[in-house]
């Protein structure tokens, strides 16, 4: 006839006080060790499948594939691009889309302010925003951009072209006309006539083309497994979450390690 | 004794609750330290020449990225030049802000550097002359890096390095804009 089942405490008592302590301390810490265990493999499991596709992030293009499913978008605040704000200089078409601006349908890096118009300026196309001037290439290529610190008035409003050929600019109080050789812009106080750059509706190609850039190049996949590996895309509880995942894990880690101790002892005491 | 046995839990989470709620707020603040045009008037004794234009070629467009780091992102670089004396205003970013400096190169020696705008939270201290003079009569060496070190400031150090590289693009630019 086999013995009886005893339980640890049973076992405990029969090795004595001090050993009975121990061994319900072992069992209280197995039952949290299997709980906390069970919470933090979900996290365990989705840190670990992130973290290894993120370190593949170069290899597997995650930087550069762009998410288009709309309720992601929407759950990221990715709106529609606002409408668009477009000149036309010759066959070229520049646009404002919320803060980028495109040439035709290139996207130009770091201009700051806000478009006012576009010109030719010899043969290049100048490009006016509030608060500076881009010199484009025919191919769009940035040649150089004139900033408030090289001495260009602040708020500008308009820009336009003079029969005469020159530049110019205009802001709430002054005029000035800007010559791209020795970059001067200086006051002007002659009446020119000037052609102004004005507001027109850009081809619906062009729109269409820069609408689904705007929204499509907002959120890489990149993006999405950082913000699932640290929590982030679910705002801050996520953030929370994941932080309680890691100290699941670390008590994981660390109840493990007595467990270990104690069925050392335990085993010790009983032979 | 529950309460002994998770009384350092409750720790570790107040201090991670803690330690997640700090918020650093940086407030982006614009430095004006000198206008580039007073820069330039200064360092041309009131006469400023006309600005000229330095078109950037196949060998410089290496050599900028192996000061930089990465390409200029434009054709030409504008500069003011009397006899073997150019003038800049370059920017650089030092962590999140271009800092706009004015160079003077002179001979082929640094003659001046100055910060004229700094936008950047925290590294102003950049601007003191106990720094930027150390750039005085600095000249490239190879690998386009400078012939001398410059001392750093602690808690600046990516300013400092900006200034460096901007010391370093002016030496370069000024050799292609005098030869």
């Amino acid at each position: 006839m086999p013995p009886p089942e005893t339980t640890s405490i049973q076992r405990g008592h029969r090795l004595g006080l001090r050993a009975g302590y121990q061994l319900s301390v072992r069992f209280m810490l197995k039952t949290w060790h299997s709980t906390i265990g069970m919470f933090a493999a979900v996290f365990l499991f989705l840190l670990t499948v992130t973290g290894l596709l993120l370190m593949q992030t170069d290899t597997l293009g995650l930087g550069s594939n762009y998410v288009n499913n709309s309720s992601l978008l929407d759950w990221y605040g990715i709106r529609p691009a606002p409408p668009a704000v477009s000149f036309r200089t010759g066959e070229h078409w520049i646009t404002e889309l919320g803060d980028r601006h495109y040439f035709n349908t290139r996207l130009l890096p770091d201009v700051a302010g806000r478009l006012i118009g576009a010109t030719r300026s010899g043969d290049e196309i100048l490009i006016a925003t509030t608060t500076s001037l881009i010199l484009l290439t025919e191919s769009g290529e940035i040649a150089e951009k004139i900033g408030t610190e090289a001495g260009l008035p602040e708020n500008l409003m308009h820009v336009g072209i003079a029969v005469d050929g020159n530049v110019i600019l205009k802001s709430q109080n002054a005029q000035f006309v800007f010559n791209a050789v020795n970059g001067k812009i200086a006051t002007d106080e002659r009446l020119r006539r000037t052609s102004w750059s004005s507001v027109e509706n850009p081809p619906t190609s062009i729109l269409a083309t820069l609408n689904a850039s705007y929204r499509g190049t907002g959120l890489s996949l990149e993006r999405i497994l950082l913000d699932l590996h640290s929590g982030r895309i679910f705002g801050a509880a996520g953030i929370w979450l994941v932080n309680i995942a890691s100290l699941a894990l670390l008590l994981l880690l660390a109840s493990g390690v007595v467990l270990w101790w104690l069925r050392g002892r335990e085993k010790n005491a009983e032979k | 004794m529950k309460s002994q046995v998770f009384s350092p839990l409750s720790a570790l989470l107040v201090s991670a609750i803690l330690i997640s709620a700090v918020e650093v707020n940086v407030v982006q603040a614009k430095d004006v330290y000198q206008q580039p045009t007073d820069f330039l008037a200064e360092s041309f004794d009131n006469e400023v020449p006309d600005s000229e234009r330095l078109w950037i070629t196949k060998p410089m467009k290496s050599a900028i990225r192996e000061i930089l780091g990465r390409d200029l992102g434009q054709l030409r670089v504008r500069y003011w030049k009397r006899d073997d004396r150019t003038a800049w205003i370059l920017e650089e970013i030092g962590k999140e802000r271009p800092i706009t400096t004015g160079l003077v190169v002179d001979g082929g020696e640094v003659a001046k550097l100055r910060v004229l705008i700094y936008r950047e939270s925290r590294g102003w201290e950049v601007r003191y002359p106990a720094f930027t003079d150390q750039f005085n009569g600095a000249t490239l060496a190879d690998h386009f890096l400078l012939d001398r070190r410059i001392d750093g400031i602690s808690g600046a150090t990516l300013s400092v390095n900006a200034l460096t590289r901007l010391a370093r693009l002016a030496l370069l630019l000024h050799t292609h804009a005098t030869a």
